[in-house]
């Protein structure tokens, strides 16, 4: 079995110094790979990123994140990728990578996503330009995940988005606002890529557990909705290749992290 | 009721105990909260109040003094059983979470002669106020804990912190008419000057829905896990009750104070969302005559105060009951996380 911990929206600010490193630690042994699900910054600023950096600086397993809306919210995003990268994170945006664990080999794709809405009460392509590019927004980033993850090489696969991709996992927030939370675009490309299991956040109000239509377990690991520093998940059975090292982020190594109105 | 009380009381006081020899920091809530204060003896469950970063240790010593932890769905407490004694560790009453100050603020009490921390009186109405809702609202459980507790409660702060809650303010008025509690304070938050009259008494509020929003138990026995719809949270600390904001701040901040409350609290929340120095989706605003409640949980106490001065900005003058609390949050992974696996 592979273990994966995971946690989304910890949301750390130039004050939140030394909050997170302790959890990171912590995992030393009981985890074989730590994914975070977005939102790792509060106002998306690249200072607050350092801090986050800092935090994970060294830690004792490969750290694999995507970033979510907050991390965009100063227009730094690419800033942030790359103070995060130099802190030995891999920032998955429309891209995948795989982890070689005692041999097994998992695979993570990932994406921020973004809303729309889910089957029956969705946003469409139609209309102004600007619901055209919202919606858009959505269906390439569910488009790129798809592929990220049938690109991946390994025994199994992974999906990490901030965004969610079923509204069971947001059972607790206003239904109102599903539309901002997530889109079924992106239940369709994991029931499609072949994922194993899902990990999102973004919903902080929402719920831990749901699965796709394809079946694919789902779990919101927002840090408000697990109520604990982060989530433990098995996933996999052993394979028996040896080694343990992280592979190169695959296979576009371009990190593009289109804003939301971007074409 | 039965020969359940006697075992209720010995569960209590084991866990009680444990917790103390723990160093866990805790206090005694729900309905034996209310008979240590001087209420009906319950027949239900046993609540502690306690922080959520110290649930896994407290469950950890509870389990290895011999009680049976269970994982119930709900997120806002966790249950240990006594041979049949359920005991209920509550760490989100009416959906906020239990402060490092709201335990300070509980007072050291004999109950059934061993010595532990009581949920304070004024709290206890609060979460128990908050706790009614549409299914349950039946005021003859209430009325008898207001009288056996009326003296001990600040029941202005009791009527600040409910303001956003009907079955709240229907109780309130109810014990108000029955002399068994003092009137409404006079000089209201309403008549300011300069102030709009909310519409018709009502509360127009926006933002997120809360964690646990539509779950939530009984009110039975004064319980206090049910959760009153979209309730209004507790007070922070004393100190900032009934605090004004800073006043005069630069006019291009503010808001149209002539807008109808709804819209007035819907462009709050955004205010919240978009300012930097905030930058909260997750924050829940309500305008109810004349005042400004925002509710909901942050990270540090330096964001909580951000909120306050981005509110002081966009209404200046307008009184602003800021009941957002700062979360501690659990700074190392527990050894006690379950580990579930994906097949
Ligand atoms: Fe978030
Ligand atoms: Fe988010």
């Amino acid at each position: 079995m592979m273990r994966i911990a995971a946690v989304g929206d910890i949301h750390l600010g130039t004050d939140s110094g030394g909050t997170f490193a302790p959890v990171v630690r912590g995992l030393a042994g009981r985890a074989d790979v730590l994914l975070l699900a977005g939102d790792l910054t509060q106002h998306g600023l690249p200072a607050e990123a350092e801090v986050v950096a800092a935090e994970v600086a060294g830690a004792p397993l490969p750290v694999i994140t995507v970033l979510g809306n907050h991390d965009y919210h100063s227009n730094a995003e690419q800033e942030i990728t790359a103070i995060l990268t130099a802190a030995g994170v891999t920032v998955l945006e429309g891209t995948g990578t795989v982890v070689d664990i005692d041999g097994a080999r998992l695979g993570i794709a990932g994406v921020k996503g973004f809303g729309g809405g889910f089957a029956g009460a969705s946003g469409t392509d139609f209309g102004e330009p600007l619901m055209k590019a919202f919606v858009r927004h959505t269906k390439e980033a569910a488009t790129r995940l798809r592929y990220a993850l049938e690109a991946l090489d390994c025994d199994t696969r992974v999906a990490l988005t901030h965004y969610a991709p079923i509204p069971d996992t947001l059972i607790g927030e206003r239904a109102e606002i599903y539309p901002f939370l997530g889109s079924y675009h992106l239940a369709e490309a994991m029931d499609a890529g072949g994922a194993a299991l899902a990990l999102h956040g973004h919903a902080h109000a929402g719920s831990e557990r749901g699965s796709t239509a394809g079946g694919v377990p789902v779990r919101n690991v927002a840090r408000p909705v697990i109520g604990k520093p982060c989530a433990l998940y098995a996933v996999g059975s052993g394979a028996t290749v040896e080694g343990a090292r992280m592979a190169a982020p695959s296979p576009s190594p371009s990190v593009d992290l289109a804003a939301p109105t971007a074409p | 009721m039965e020969d359940a009380p006697r075992g209720l009381r010995e569960s209590l006081k084991r866990v009680a105990v444990t917790l103390k020899e723990a160093d866990i920091p805790f206090a005694l809530g729900g309905s034996y909260a209310c008979w240590a204060r001087g209420g009906p003896e319950p027949v239900h469950d046993v609540d502690f109040m306690l922080r959520e970063e110290d649930v896994p240790r407290a469950v950890e010593v509870l389990a290895a003094a011999g009680l049976r932890p269970v994982d119930p769905p709900e997120d806002w407490l966790t249950k240990v059983f006594d041979g049949e004694v359920l005991v209920d560790l509550i760490h989100h009453p009416v959906g906020r979470a239990v402060t490092p100050e709201m335990l300070e603020r509980s007072s050291e009490m004999s109950v059934d002669s061993v010595r532990m921390p009581v949920l304070d009186a004024t709290d206890w109405f609060e979460m128990t106020l908050l706790a009614l809702e549409e299914r349950y609202c039946d005021l003859a459980r209430v009325l008898p804990m207001i009288r056996a507790m009326r003296e001990q409660v600040d029941w202005d702060q009791v009527r600040r912190s409910t303001a956003a809650s009907p079955f709240a303010e229907a109780a309130l008025l109810v014990a108000t008419r029955l002399n068994l509690i003092p009137p409404v304070d006079a000089a209201p938050v309403a008549a300011r000057p300069g102030e709009i009259v909310a519409s018709g008494g009502g509360i127009a509020r926006s933002g997120a829905a809360r964690r646990g929003g539509t779950k939530g138990g009984t009110a039975e026995g004064g319980k206090t896990e049910g959760r009153a719809p979209e309730g209004i949270g507790l007070r922070v600390g004393k100190k900032e009750d009934g605090r004004e904001p800073a006043g005069q701040v630069d006019l291009g901040g503010k808001l149209d104070l002539a807008e109808a409350d709804e819209y007035l609290a819907g462009e709050l929340h955004e205010r919240l969302a978009e300012d930097p120095r905030v930058a909260e989706l997750g924050l829940e605003v309500a305008v109810a005559d004349g005042c400004i409640l925002v509710e909901g949980e942050v990270a540090t106490d330096d964001r909580r105060r951000a909120v306050a001065d981005v509110l002081a900005e966009a209404v200046p003058g307008r009184l602003v009951r800021n009941e957002v609390t700062v979360i501690g949050r659990a700074t190392a992974a527990d050894g006690t996380t379950k580990v579930e696996t994906i097949s």
